[in-house]
């Protein structure tokens, strides 16, 4: 009796072992297949939104800046520079502000005169319709050719000055996170990169 | 000290599991009928949410990220939380049958409750330590556990309004829960 | 002709989200979009019938003592699966969908396929049930994104269908629009059943 109990034991586990380690062999074979062209999507995706907001460089090296993602520098999440020959004409820099629900992932293009060139938001969970909307030009090219002098602003309504930006209409946390993130983009080329 | 409150805080008001995540809807609607039932699966769920957060964490650490097979994540978590929820289980039963028997009929349902599960894989995602990953997990459990109890609150009362037929049962309830969202809602504007 | 019945029922008598009411959290959280809601809905389906097909070819291997955990291996399976070919070919979709993804493991419609039918019936019957099932789910969270994305945002597909005039109903789009939206598409349903039923009488 007892022998037998042992024994049904043991075949309960061994086919629960055979399940599972089929189950893990398929995925390592799937993992292997996808693995390369996952990594390969993420980075031509990077590159290619480094471009978008950083046009006038044609390539981009990491640069190593002292403090990110701690204490006051603790949105940015990368910076890179962007060069055109041996000249550095600008920076792109990845900053991660805290939008309506979770951190907003965008990059900021700065040119070497201190002007945003650009910002591309590359993973938010904003609420659909109503926060998206930042992705859309209309919202996203106010920062063009911003001075990065002083910090930007967000207003409701009205006509933007200078150093405004007009938020998206009921989503006004959105627009704030993303001009801090501009800001705090701004705040690291002045401090650190400019020189 | 101030970062785990705002996590807790998120995870119980600003982000509720429930009413905003849509995290643990099953368990939400099907054992809502008594705040009495309500408050049992709400315990039930706080127990296996807090250790599936401690234990998935270090398995991810420990396991999963040091032999790069970061892949079977999905598979590992459930087995953990399946077996976590059969351990807890026969443990009650041994160690507190008063308490087996408020919770036990619930235990069972909570490895398919997919708010376990979401806490365990928020976790990684979100890049917690073990510290943050426990509040998260208290958090969410809390949030769970008030929302479902709110709820129950509500529907106890339902069932003695004199509701148009068609929406008798479930889509009064689901309207019910639109509007507890709504309430929620407000809190999105709490801000630290 | 009873295998048509099989794929039948899932879409419409047995209709896994409307009268089965399984599977809510996905059919509430990523309905916010008609996209987001076939994206989620064929992913489902995908994982059902792999996992359909699997446990009742293995129906008689696996141990009745153990089905549950060895369920749930497969469909993580499938589900892990899945989740590598929508990162490696529809990366804009796999963030949209984001946590619910994993998620399908614990969808409530894919273990009760498995448990109530996979495992008593033949591969070709289990087939074509968990195709039903799945497209009946992908029915469901395409009429319920619809609503919510038409009165949300005015758009069907990301295509505006209103003039710039309209003004979308915005809470339709956020979390408590999903409830609102299952409770009236719901209720609406039962008042044709008894209306019907009424009519018989």
């Amino acid at each position: 009796m007892r022998k037998n109990e042992i024994l049904e034991i043991l075949k309960l586990g061994a086919v629960l072992c055979a399940i599972t380690f089929t189950v893990a062999l398929v995925l390592a074979v799937a993992n292997m297949s996808t693995e390369g062209r996952i990594a390969a999507l993420d980075a031509k995706a990077q590159d290619e939104a480094r471009k978008a907001v950083l046009p006038s460089a044609e390539v981009f090296e990491a640069v190593e800046v002292e403090g990110v993602g701690t204490g006051e520098y603790k949105m940015i999440d990368s910076v890179f520079a962007g060069k055109a020959g041996d000249d550095t004409v600008g920076y792109s820099i990845g900053v991660a502000p805290t939008g309506f629900s979770g951190a907003i992932d965008m990059i900021v293009g700065i040119d070497s005169e201190g002007k945003v060139t650009g910002i591309h938001i590359v993973n938010h969970q904003e609420t659909p319709g109503l926060g998206s909307k930042a992705l859309e030009p209309q919202f996203k090219d106010q920062y063009h050719e911003k001075s990065t002098a002083n910090p930007l602003t967000v207003i409701k309504s009205g006509t933007p000055k200078d150093n405004e930006i007009l938020s998206i209409s009921g989503a006004t946390v959105t627009s704030k996170a993303i001009t801090q993130g501009v800001n705090a983009a701004a705040k690291i080329y002045h401090e650190q990169l400019d020189k | 000290m101030k970062e785990l409150i705002v996590i807790a805080l998120g995870a119980i008001l600003i982000e509720n599991f429930v009413l905003v995540k849509f995290l643990g809807i099953c368990p939400f609607l099907g054992v809502s009928r008594k705040v009495e039932t309500a408050l049992g699966m709400g315990m039930a769920v706080t127990f296996v949410m807090v250790l599936a957060s401690l234990i998935t964490w270090l398995v991810q650490t420990f396991i999963l990220e040091h032999f790069h097979i970061q892949y079977l994540q999905t598979i590992a978590f459930i087995l953990v939380i399946a077996a976590l929820v059969q351990f807890v289980e026969m443990f009650v039963q041994k160690a507190s049958p008063t308490l087996y028997q408020a919770l036990g009929v619930y235990l069972p349902l909570i490895t398919t409750n997919c708010a376990v599960l979401g806490v365990a894989l928020l976790n990684i995602q979100k890049e917690f330590n073990l510290i943050k990953s426990l509040v998260y997990g208290v958090g969410a459990a809390i949030g769970f556990t008030l929302a479902i109890v709110l709820f129950a609150g509500v529907r106890e009362r339902l069932e003695i309004a004199d509701i148009p037929k068609p929406l008798q049962g479930f889509p009064i309830a689901l309207i019910t829960a639109a509007l507890l969202s709504i309430a929620f809602l407000g809190f999105q504007g709490l801000k630290f | 002709m009873s295998l048509m019945k099989e794929f039948n029922k899932g879409i419409i008598k047995d209709n896994p989200v409307f009268i089965q009411l399984l599977g809510m959290c996905p059919i509430l959280a990523v309905t916010t979009t008609v996209e987001n809601g076939i994206g989620m809905g064929l992913s489902a389906t995908a994982v059902l019938l792999g996992s359909n097909v699997v446990i009742s070819l293995l129906r008689k291997f696996i141990p009745s003592k153990v089905r549950i955990p060895a369920f749930i291996v497969i469909i993580a399976g499938f589900v892990t699966l899945i989740d590598m070919m929508l990162k490696a070919y529809f990366p804009e979709l796999s963030k949209s969908l984001g946590l619910f993804i994993p998620l399908i493991v614990v969808n409530c419609i894919i273990l009760a396929r498995a448990e109530a039918f996979a495992s008593k019936n033949s591969t070709t019957k289990s087939f074509f049930d968990g195709l039903g099932m799945g497209l009946g789910f992908t029915i469901a969270l395409v009429i319920l994104a619809g609503l919510r994305e038409v009165l949300g945002n005015g758009t069907f597909w990301g295509l505006p269908l209103f003039g710039a005039s309209f003004q979308p109903a915005l809470i339709m789009i956020l979390p408590p629009g999903a409830f609102l939206g299952l409770g009236i598409i719901l209720g609406i349903m039962n008042w044709f059943a008894q209306r019907r039923k009424g009519g018989e009488a």
